[in-house]
């Protein structure tokens, strides 16, 4: 299985972490992972994306038009790396609202993309931790048909990684975000 | 095997555990500062007998490593690529003593730069140095190159060079766990002054040996499992790809996406280059196209570079990193050239009419900033205030992102904010004139760099203001000790060299330490050092301003926070959003009042100052009762 995963967000949000809770996932079940981070200077408050490699490539970065799935953990980082999308793939972004942008929804619809919103900072902050924003939003993700990782398979990643003191909120939030999904 | 999701930077480490270091040194600097904190948890892990240091700089570094491996250990050096050009006299030098014990550079390329001066090869540095050079294309070869790197640097008695580059080090890949090599190496250090302290005379021998054993390594090049061609054909063909480090992975991905199969030759042994092997394959193809970063070190070593192309004659870009958004339109170019795709399948990429409109959404530009309540905003808001009219130099670290607040006019090198500020005075004072200038450096590039720029200032009779921004750490890289704090690498208790001691070595006759969170002190100590820049005995003014890092250390502000608010009278000047420029302060456009995002502020009242009418105001002003308990809170970052 090859697939292709993008994961943009804004510094703090858990981007990073979520792209190791997917990779630790995929080798868990037998699967070469490679992928991509943004360090440094453009880690202090700006963009983050991470790129995602399930399967044989070695090379880590995705080209634009290619992506499998966009994970988006807001809005306006999701505009600022749709154009990794690939015709016929999967967007998911984390947002109160749903896309607005009339053009863009109509090329998207013309590109066999599927749009999908979760309120996913909401189901966080209903939880009292709005730091699991990035996993009510993989849970929401691995709901959806397709998706290269079952929510069982995720979970038991999650326990393996996360630490414990926060273990149970998280969990808490993934179900959540998988139940919104589903 | 055990499988782990590792950093290619965590890989690297790994390597080195397996290869049995016994000595690890190192100075911070992306991508390259993730090797030894994750050697230094395997060694912690495994309890094993590892020396680590990071040391003042990558000089001291490289010299700190080799001389264990004169004594017989292994011993490895890591740091960034502009690194290797304050360790390269050692590393030329090395090259002709030879090591004992194996000996490796691990110096870190930054194609695109994303957080570099240069974009600088290191592998040029190695032909330039004569020292061999390894360049993986993934965590996982990194990985496998480490122990042939000791291998190599033990077999040949020469100091050998990784060079991952960035998309390697920041890389996330799996990798299995394998032995770890055990071997005792005792210190061994054997007299032999015509190699270890060579004249001249010896130094040619030594330079022949040299140029022997690149010959020998050549030819095992020849041979090497780190390069291969795929497809195997002995046919002639219409183009082939030499290629080495991302770029291979990337070419071989895109070349599936493409459905062609075009010979590649991936070479992992840059120098020295196994002239025949490509020569080899150079023939057999009609056309060969070179495809490395950031520079051009193997397209440089093709003998015959008749049919060659690459960076160097501009078919593949010649800056910039070779992203696969950059090299799909560049190999479909070629590809159709060589009739090998038609032009219809060489247009499928980003849809032209989504990329279109995507250009027209308007998106909030983020570039790097100062977190909210770092103190060298406040040191920069006061430096600006109290200087209007100063030239300022400053140096690599956070605080190159004073350019936001117009506080930062040159960026040069580690050190150079001193100097600069130095040539700047002499330049000026030929014409007789009196420039103001301030230089700002961190506390870790002080030590790496600014302490022989300081002596030679003082020395030379310079007249300027240096503020040395102390925040207790090396923050930009991940908050490394600097030598000024009796922290260790591994944890372990080190003995403090004090910065203000070393200032007043240099000769400095005027210094004060002042926190500049309290701004109107910290700004009369700026105006007390720039009297003293002028007074007949005057020279260069020294102000440490010391506050730590919030993100490294939150104590001072967890106890004693300010709120603030703006007032209803806020009349949207964005004079605090220019002139202070902190990310926690807004304006929201409807109100066209301005704003503070409690999602990031820390409270840290700096900006009460940034509203010269008034209108940012502490929260909860405190009573003049309480204010006396308060004061009892109050931590100035003084000794």
């Amino acid at each position: 299985m090859d697939c292709k995963i993008l994961l943009a967000g804004i510094g703090g949000q858990g981007v990073l972490f979520a792209h190791q809770l997917l990779a630790d996932c995929a080798m868990a079940q037998g699967l070469d992972v490679t992928g991509a981070e943004t360090h440094g200077m453009s880690q202090r408050g700006g963009s983050v994306v991470s790129h995602l490699k399930i399967g044989e490539s070695t090379a880590p970065l995705i080209r634009q038009g290619t992506a499998d799935w966009l994970l988006a953990f807001d809005a306006t980082e999701a505009y600022r790396n749709l154009a990794f999308i690939r015709r016929g793939g999967t967007v998911i972004v984390n947002s109160a609202q749903a896309f607005s942008n009339e053009k863009i929804l109509q090329q998207l619809a013309a590109m066999d993309v599927t749009l999908l919103t979760v309120n996913a900072d909401s189901i966080a902050k209903h939880l009292g931790r709005a730091s699991a924003t990035n996993v009510a939003l993989l849970g929401f993700a691995s709901s959806c048909a397709g998706f290269p990782l079952t929510p069982d398979a995720l979970r038991e990643s999650i326990k393996r990684v996360m630490r414990p003191q926060f273990l149970e909120l998280n969990l808490q939030a993934f179900d959540e975000g998988a139940r919104s999904g589903s | 095997m055990v499988q782990q999701v590792v950093l290619g930077n965590e890989a690297i480490a790994r390597g080195l555990i397996e290869a049995g270091i016994n000595v690890m040194t190192s100075y911070p600097g992306t991508p390259s500062s993730e090797i030894m904190p994750a050697v230094i948890e395997w060694k912690k892990k495994l309890g094993l007998n590892t020396y680590v240091e990071w040391s003042v700089n990558e000089k001291a570094a490289l010299e700190v490593a080799l001389a264990a491996s004169w004594a017989g250990k292994r011993a490895v050096v890591a740091m960034k690529q502009v690194g290797l050009n304050v360790a390269s006299d050692p590393l030329l030098s090395a090259a002709y003593t030879g090591v004992v014990g194996g000996f490796v550079v691990i110096s870190c390329d930054d194609p695109g730069p994303f957080s570099s001066q240069t974009e600088q090869d290191t592998r040029l540095f190695g032909i330039f140095a004569k020292v061999p050079v390894l360049d993986p294309a993934s965590p996982r070869e990194a990985k496998e190159m480490v122990r042939y790197a000791f291998e190599l640097s033990e077999n040949y008695r020469v100091p050998v060079i990784l060079r991952p580059a960035m998309r390697v080090s920041h890389a996330r890949q799996n990798i299995s766990l394998n032995e770890i090599d055990a071997t005792a190496r005792p210190a061994k250090f054997k007299k032999e002054p015509t190699r270890w302290a060579a004249t001249p005379r010896y130094r040619l021998i030594l330079h022949k040996e040299l140029n022997e054993k690149l010959g020998k390594i050549e030819q095992e090049f020849e041979k090497s499992k780190l390069n291969y061609q795929s497809p195997i054909t002995n046919d002639k063909y219409p183009l082939g790809i030499v290629a080495s480090g991302v770029p291979y992975t990337t070419a071989r991905e895109l070349l599936g996406e493409f459905g062609v199969d075009v010979p590649m030759l991936k070479i992992g042994t840059v120098y020295p280059l196994p002239r025949k092997l490509v020569s080899d394959f150079v023939e057999r193809c009609e056309r060969i196209v070179v495809l490395e970063e950031p520079d051009s070190a193997v397209e440089l070593q093709i003998p015959d570079r008749r049919h060659v192309r690459g960076r160097l004659d501009g078919t593949i870009p010649n800056a910039g990193e070779l992203s696969p958004d950059v090299l799909y339109p560049v190999l479909a170019k070629i590809l159709t050239d060589a009739n090998l795709i038609d032009a219809e399948r060489a247009s499928v990429g980003v849809d032209p009419a989504l990329s279109e409109t995507l250009k027209s959404v308007p998106l909030p530009v983020r570039p790097p900033r100062l977190c909210p309540g770092c103190g060298h905003r406040s040191a920069f808001y006061s430096i600006r205030r109290v200087f209007p009219s100063a030239f300022f130099a400053s140096d690599i670290g956070c605080y190159t992102l004073g350019t936001n607040l117009r506080a930062v006019d040159t960026c040069l090198d580690m050190g150079a904010a001193i100097t600069v500020a130095t040539g700047l005075y002499h330049a000026y004072k030929l014409d007789g004139k009196n420039q103001s200038l301030v230089a700002t450096i961190g506390d870790s590039t002080f030590i790496h760099s600014g302490i022989t720029g300081l002596t030679n200032a003082v020395h030379t009779g310079a007249r300027f203001v240096l503020v040395i921004l102390d925040n207790n750490t090396t923050a930009m890289t991940g908050f490394q000790p600097t030598a000024d704090q009796n922290r260790l690498a591994d944890g372990g208790e080190g003995a403090r060299v004090a910065i203000p001691e070393l200032v007043r070595a240099c000769g400095v006759k005027f210094l004060r330490v002042s926190d500049p969170y309290y701004q109107d002190d910290f700004q009369a100590v700026l105006k007390e050092a720039e009297a003293f820049t002028q007074s007949d005995e005057g020279g260069v003014a020294v102000v440490i301003a010391k506050r730590p890092c919030v993100l490294f250390d939150r104590t001072p502000l967890d106890t004693h926070p300010i709120k603030v608010e703006v007032t209803d009278q806020c009349d949207g000047c964005k004079y605090c959003l220019v002139a202070f420029e902190c990310p926690a302060l807004l304006l929201n456009p409807t109100t066209n009042k301005v704003e503070i995002d409690r999602r990031i502020c820390v409270d840290c009242g700096q900006c009460i100052d940034a509203c010269y009418k008034g209108f940012i105001i502490e929260s909860n002003p405190v009573t003049i009762s309480e204010l006396a308990d308060k004061v009892g809170l109050h931590q100035r970052f003084i000794p």
